[in-house]
């Protein structure tokens, strides 16, 4: 049900930090709220969540002027919310969007979707027994104006048939690694929007993964070797570098390269901007739209039912099995087939 | 003393060398040899004193002569460099050193044994913009480099299917023909040695090509550093003129995009980068290869590392046969 206003109610479902990182507040929360599309509800989270967890939720619930509600179904059997915003840890991913599709209500949900392919399949399966609720997992990547363009230009034909793609996606700026690895953090991205611009998908992979800047266990920079099908080959790399001053900001290095029968196409996610120096600094000022307004758009969209989706779980699958026959890429130093990978849980 | 130098081979690229050797002081072109005779007599045409014949044996018997430059195909790099070393002969000779790695072994031993300079035409490493990226490199301005991105892009193939290139038994494949720049320069910035390499290839000028015209080579390097080396002669358009640097290092990173080094001409037949002057790469390297032989400088390139880079094409040419990944056996 639309609130009265026309605007689609959304819960906000757990304010966790995840690897260290409050997405829900710093990413999801600024753009829902000014979305002018979207109303914001309520906040929640499952009855048996971590206590400081219910304490934290309440806390944001109260700076936000929202109720919380420490009870998900009862939440989710609000009529007045019709999304709902999924930040929950990834060991209650499951359960949460079992219960969002079993209230036939709509889910973005932040990435990575899952961390294996069995909990993919799980929240698949969810879905499937709700037609009509969307799952949109967060890969904002793939809507920045960018890769957005590339992507329009390579499905119009204008390169004539790709045969290769080649990307940076080296974010400037951290102190450490994402505990996960930047691997599963930022890889999804680059791996996602390749696949969308060339509309393909995924056969093997090589790769080399290393922790080159922050030492201790986590990965923090990545180079993946792609085969897709009909033999187009591609690579990116991906990782998070202590780069300090980059011109681009934090935004760092990303760019996208697609060659074809008939052209290239070459986009720089830095772009548009415009270019601002003096005073001893130099930087490249960003004025394009931000790439998650651009996902909440069309998935907001999506869910009046004005747009297909043009993402959803299968893509987060897709992307994650790449990862994961990655780290196998890198650890035994060879090209691994993603059918040979299928099993990974 | 004037340094007597011969050319063998007078294709394409020897002009490259013979215009070097034309601005270069202190050497003289005793003459060429080449198989067509039409071909050597045309190359020394207007260079006084110059010589040419159709006979390898000849020229090295030549007595003013002190070196040569070896431009033939590079299926003949072995018999014809152990013959200049047997002559006793100083050797500039094109890239690759050799198609196998048991050739170059030879090369390097014989050039070795007898005292003579041996340097391999890895003409990247002249060019300004090779020298700034490694000069860069060495300030430690971006710390230990971890990725290195290196894409040559162009869409010319080779004239006809009669080029010598385009024959994987001639030119050993277009890893070891002209992939090999690439690995050299990478392996020269990074100043570590290769792990293994992975060759992702493309046959985009036709599906009956015998080499792929494009690939792409992912490098591992036994300090941790990865790089992805793209070399291609099939984009499109033709005139497609793309370089592309980019370095990640542990503190910064260098960044030189495709349009750094020209201007753009934008024209009613498309737009392209203003021409730059390819000569000097040739130009520095003569000059360098000489300095050696007088004993003024170390050669810029050694035997080993010619023959590393040689070693490193063969795996990646091995590894576009197998699409596995190739240690690389230095």
């Amino acid at each position: 049900m639309l609130a009265v206003d026309g605007r689609l109610g959304v819960l906000l479902v757990s304010f966790a930090s995840v690897g260290g990182q409050a997405h829900q507040k710093s990413m999801y929360l600024p753009v829902l709220r000014a979305h002018p599309g979207l109303q914001l509800v309520a906040v929640a989270d499952e009855s048996d969540a971590p206590e400081d967890q219910h304490a934290l939720n309440q806390r944001e619930a109260d700076a936000l002027g929202l109720p919380y509600v420490a009870d998900l179904d009862a939440a989710l059997g609000n009529p007045r919310v019709d999304v709902v915003s999924v930040c929950c840890p990834f060991e209650r991913r499951v359960a949460v969007l079992e219960r969002v599709a079993a209230f036939g209500k709509h889910a973005l949900v932040d990435k990575p979707l899952a961390l294996s392919l069995d909990a993919c399949d799980a929240i698949e399966r969810s879905f499937a027994n709700a037609p009509g609720s969307v799952c949109m997992p967060a890969h904002h990547y793939r809507f920045h104006p960018a890769l957005r363009s590339a992507r329009a230009a390579v499905a119009g034909g204008s390169i004539g048939l790709p045969w290769a793609a080649h990307a940076e996606f080296i974010i400037a700026g951290g102190t450490s690694a994402w505990p996960l690895g930047e691997l599963v953090n930022f890889g999804l991205y680059s791996v996602d929007a390749i696949r969308a611009v060339l509309g393909l998908e995924v056969q093997s992979v090589y790769a080399s993964i290393g922790s080159v800047f922050y030492g201790g266990g986590a990965d923090d920079f990545s180079v993946l070797a792609l085969n897709f099908e009909h033999g187009v080959v591609a690579t990116t790399s991906i990782g998070r570098a202590p780069t300090t001053g980059h011109p681009n900001g934090y935004g760092g290095d990303r760019r996208l390269r697609v060659m074809g029968s008939h052209g290239t196409v070459v986009v720089d996610a830095g772009a548009p901007s415009l270019a601002v120096y003096g005073a001893g600094h130099a930087q490249q000022r960003y004025y394009g739209t931000e790439s998650l307004r651009a996902l909440i758009d069309h998935f907001v969209a999506v869910v009046r039912g004005q747009q297909s989706p043009e993402l959803g779980i299968r893509d987060a699958r897709a992307a994650l099995q790449v990862v994961l026959a990655a780290q196998v890429a890198a650890r035994e130093n060879r090209v691994v087939e993603l059918q040979e990978e299928d099993g990974i849980a | 003393m004037t340094l007597g130098i011969g050319v063998i081979g007078t294709g394409f690229v020897a002009n490259m060398h013979l215009a070097a050797l034309a601005k270069l002081p202190g050497v003289r072109l005793v003459g060429v040899a080449d198989l067509d005779p039409a071909r050597a007599r045309a190359a020394v045409s207007g260079i006084p004193d110059a010589r040419w014949t159709t006979s390898v044996a000849e020229l090295l018997d030549w007595p003013d002569l002190d070196a040569c430059i070896v431009c033939t195909p590079n299926d003949t790099h072995v018999e014809i460099g152990l013959a200049v070393a047997t002559a006793r002969k100083h050797l500039l000779i094109e890239k690759p050193l050799a198609i196998s790695v048991d050739g170059a072994d030879v090369l390097v031993d014989a050039f070795r044994q007898r005292g003579l300079i041996l340097m391999a035409a890895h003409t990247h490493r002249f060019y300004d913009y090779g020298r700034t990226v490694k000069r860069t490199i060495e300030s430690d301005d971006i710390g230990t480099p971890v990725y290195v991105r290196l894409a040559i892009l162009g869409g010319w193939i080779w004239p006809d299917w009669r080029a010598w290139v385009i024959d994987p038994r001639r030119s050993g494949g277009h890893v070891l023909h002209n992939g090999i720049h690439l690995l050299d320069l990478a392996t020269w910035w990074v100043g570590d040695e290769p792990v293994s390499v992975y060759v992702q290839g493309r046959k985009e000028t036709s599906a009956e090509l015998a080499i792929f015209d494009y690939l792409s080579m992912t490098v591992r390097y036994r300090n941790g550093c990865t790089a992805v080396l793209e070399m291609s002669r099939g984009n499109r358009p033709r005139t497609f003129s793309y370089r592309d640097v980019f370095i990640q290092g542990t503190r910064g990173a260098i960044r030189l995009p495709w349009d750094a080094e020209h201007g753009i001409a934008f024209l009613e037949g498309g737009t392209s980068l203003l021409p730059g002057d390819s000569q000097i790469g040739f130009d520095r390297e003569v000059g360098s290869w000489v300095a050696s032989i007088r004993g003024e400088s170390a050669p810029a390139i050694t035997g080993d590392e010619a023959r590393r880079a040689v070693a490193m094409a063969v795996a990646g040419e091995n590894s576009l046969r197998t699409g596995r990944v190739q240690h690389v056996g230095c």
